[in-house]
């Protein structure tokens, strides 16, 4: 697939017929309503819930479901997340993760030094597939907690959930091994444009994946945009996804060919005029795990340990509690990391 | 909900059937199995097929400027496609062992399109260049160093303030790559770095079977076509027939006494001992290069080693990787070269100028005065 030829937006009103009545730009502004509702009235059904323990019993073995069985759960997790704001609120105590990345055996490490869910409440801020051997058991099971305990799980979206980046990182091959066809990754891609894309914890910390946009001066101009689409090459909900702090102050062009870069004048502003403590965000490998940036308004955390298998790097879960404390837990990569599935030709170069 | 469901299905369908084809090619050139189990073949014998493409006539009316350089005692052929705009940014580009400038002819076309300026060379020991026994990579960073100053020197005044954008395939990109690490604090116009198709680790792995691949291929051609056939229908190397009629001559010599038949003009094997070095460091160099915007474009699968994942996952350059429906390899630029230049054109459209890109095509005005970097 050309890089430059995406999904059209246009499609995603298509999309949008499943929301009777619910006009393209007044999305975010109903689902308060809608998520009371569903909280209030739309509680699981004992048949739907054996269901779902038997899918994450199954998972937790690192076994894929079943297709037919991936179509139920996203159709489950649709009628979770639609509702959900693209500011979504989120109770403390709660532990804040980083990129996943498909490293399963990690993600069930992580559970093991942060608590199990639902005990511990969770947030996760994107980056579930790709690169990692089990993209599509890691985003099942995740899916399958979020849609079993939803009140206890927060999943955003990364710019890894996307239909463009899946094809070329690893998620659309997998589930194509995986399954013998593309629509595993279809169901999948489709749930994704749910995802809510930020997460604000007690009103006081900003989670998303990447960071700041300039076309955004209050978390109010986020719960504004329409985010049930493929994630757009440019443009705020872009960069909510793509953009990285830096040491530079003002905003700069990413070097990643999407976002921007921005500043510790411009990270101050924004908290400040939304009345924040910290930004919380992921997207960057950072070796400890977390890193701190601009004294301490920004943090990134990334829970992917030792990076496609290969970079060495720790990983962290920012535990946050009652009082707003923060500690970080940091972790190694689980003893059984898993084997490659495929082997790659080496090229004959240079002729 | 149908139309965007059979869009979708339609271009599904259309990567696992490119997805399949190239499994099987992968697997074919895995053991190299067709190629190397044949002997030689002796590919020059008989009357050429069809007579072969006028691409010295090409050249002279695509290639407003051919001087010959003389650097460092070589004697380097170029080529300048100016365009029309004389404060455009330029491209200059250097291609990999083996290769010449003709492989990036049909990319120049294109991005001349885009009001774009090109500058391609053949660089020491192929092509029309002269040869020299130095191959080492800092023989070719210092011709290259040599190649700069006298095209901006013969080009452009001192003050002029086109933005430069050094384009490098496979070993080209490391020559590059090494070129910015040794010289960005005095090359303030350069703006940008890519390298097409070029990885480290990869690169190095490939090496142990070079030498093989090398003394494999058929030593003559009987007819320039004869070569383009093998190089896309017996290799697979290259996809794109109009990019080869225009490359492939430009590897060839033709021999005296012979009967007409056509060699290779660069000795590779006589390279061999650089091979090495050429792409030692090239990963950390690239992603720790200050002073520049960098892009690395990937044709078929990622295959990112440890330095550049790290610096991808740190968000340090751009990565585009082209596992299209359409068939693709190394030669990237020859196969796709409509695409490429629009990745390139995308890329200096965000790094040329970042505040006009910002105001004027983003249309934002950063929040808080911001300032934005250039």
């Amino acid at each position: 697939m050309d890089l430059d030829t995406d999904v059209p937006m246009e499609d995603v009103s298509d999309d949008q017929q499943l929301l009777p009545l619910i006009g393209k730009e007044s999305v975010a502004n109903t689902t308060t309503n809608a998520g009371a509702l569903v909280n209030d009235k739309k509680d699981l059904h004992p048949s739907s819930i054996n269901q779902l323990d038997e899918w994450i019993e199954k998972l937790s073995r690192c076994e894929p479901l079943l297709e037919t069985d991936v179509k139920r759960l996203c159709e489950m997790a649709i009628d979770v997340l639609q509702f959900e704001e693209n500011v979504q609120p989120v109770q403390v105590p709660v532990t804040i993760c980083g990129d996943v990345h498909g490293q399963f055996h990690d993600l069930m490490e992580l559970f093991k030094i942060g608590g199990p869910c639902p005990d511990t409440n969770y947030l996760f801020m994107g980056d579930y597939v790709d690169r990692g051997y089990y993209s599509v058991e890691t985003v099942s099971y995740l899916v399958c907690m979020k849609v079993r305990f939803p009140k206890r799980i927060t999943i955003l979206r990364g710019n890894h959930e996307s239909r463009q980046i899946t094809q070329v990182y690893g998620f659309y091959d997998e589930c194509l091994r995986k399954y013998g066809s593309a629509t595993v990754w279809k169901l999948f891609t489709d749930l994704f444009d749910y995802f809510p894309i930020t997460a604000l914890v007690d009103s006081k910390i900003f989670c998303l994946h990447g960071g700041l946009s300039p076309m955004i001066e209050t978390i109010d101009q986020v719960r504004d945009l329409n985010r049930i689409q493929e994630v757009p090459h440019e443009g705020p909900m872009c960069d909510l996804l793509w953009s990285d702090p830096d040491d530079r102050g003002g905003w700069g062009i990413s070097p990643r060919g999407a976002g921007f870069t921005f500043g510790q004048d411009i990270s101050e502003q924004f908290n400040h005029t939304n009345d924040l403590s910290l930004i919380a965000r992921a997207h960057q490998l950072v070796m400890e795990g977390y890193s701190w940036s601009h004294q301490e308004s920004v943090v990134t955390i990334f829970s992917a340990p030792n990076y496609c298998y290969r970079c060495g790097n720790q990983a962290a879960i920012m535990e946050v509690d009652e009082q707003h404390n923060r500690q970080f837990l940091q972790y190694d990569p689980s003893i059984r990391p898993g084997e490659p599935s495929v082997t790659r030709k080496t090229p004959d170069y240079f002729l | 909900m149908s139309d965007l469901h059979n869009r979708l299905l339609r271009r599904i369908k259309e990567h696992e059937q490119a997805i399949g084809v190239s499994l099987v090619l992968g697997e074919d050139l895995l053991d190299n199995s067709s190629l190397l189990a044949a002997p030689p073949t002796p590919a020059c014998a008989g009357p050429p097929v069809v007579p072969d493409f006028d691409q010295q006539h090409y050249k002279e009316i695509t290639f407003k400027y051919r001087d010959v350089y003389l650097i460092n005692g070589v004697s380097i052929q170029t080529y300048y496609l100016p365009s029309n705009k004389p404060t455009s940014p330029i491209f200059m580009c250097h291609h990999g062992a083996g290769s010449s400038a003709m492989t990036f002819a049909k990319l120049a076309e294109q991005l001349h399109q885009h009001d774009i300026g090109v500058f391609m060379f053949d660089f020491r020991g192929h092509g029309h260049s002269s040869n020299a026994a130095d191959a080492s990579i800092e023989a070719c960073v210092e011709d290259f160093k040599g190649v700069y100053d006298k095209f901006m020197q013969l080009h452009f005044q001192e003050s002029s303030s086109n933005s430069i954008y050094l384009l490098g395939h496979s070993l080209g990109g490391a020559v590059l790559t090494k070129f910015m690490v040794k010289y960005y604090q005095i090359m303030p116009n350069i703006k940008g770095l890519i390298m097409l198709d070029i990885v480290e680790e990869t690169a190095v792995k490939a090496l142990d079977s070079m030498p093989k691949f090398l003394e494999r291929r058929p030593t003559r051609f009987d007819s320039i076509q004869r070569a383009i056939d093998w190089h896309i229908k017996e290799l697979h190397l290259l996809n794109n027939e109009d990019s080869a009629k225009l490359s492939v001559p430009d590897l060839l010599i033709k021999e005296d006494g012979r009967g007409g038949c056509y060699t290779w003009r660069a000795n590779l094997m006589d390279t061999q001992q650089y091979w090495e070095e050429w792409f030692k460091g090239l990963s950390d160099n690239f992603v720790n290069c200050k002073g520049v915007a960098k892009l690395l474009i990937l044709a078929g699968h990622e295959t990112l080693d440890t330095n550049l994942i790290i610096g991808q996952m740190q968000g340090k350059y751009q990565l585009i990787v082209f596992n299209n429906n359409v068939r693709t390899g190394h030669f990237v630029q020859e196969d796709i070269p409509q695409q490429i230049a629009l990745s390139l054109v995308d890329f200096v459209r965000r790094n040329d100028c970042p505040n006009d890109y910002m105001k004027n095509e983003l249309g934002i005005i950063p929040k808080w005065g911001g300032k934005v970097h250039t």
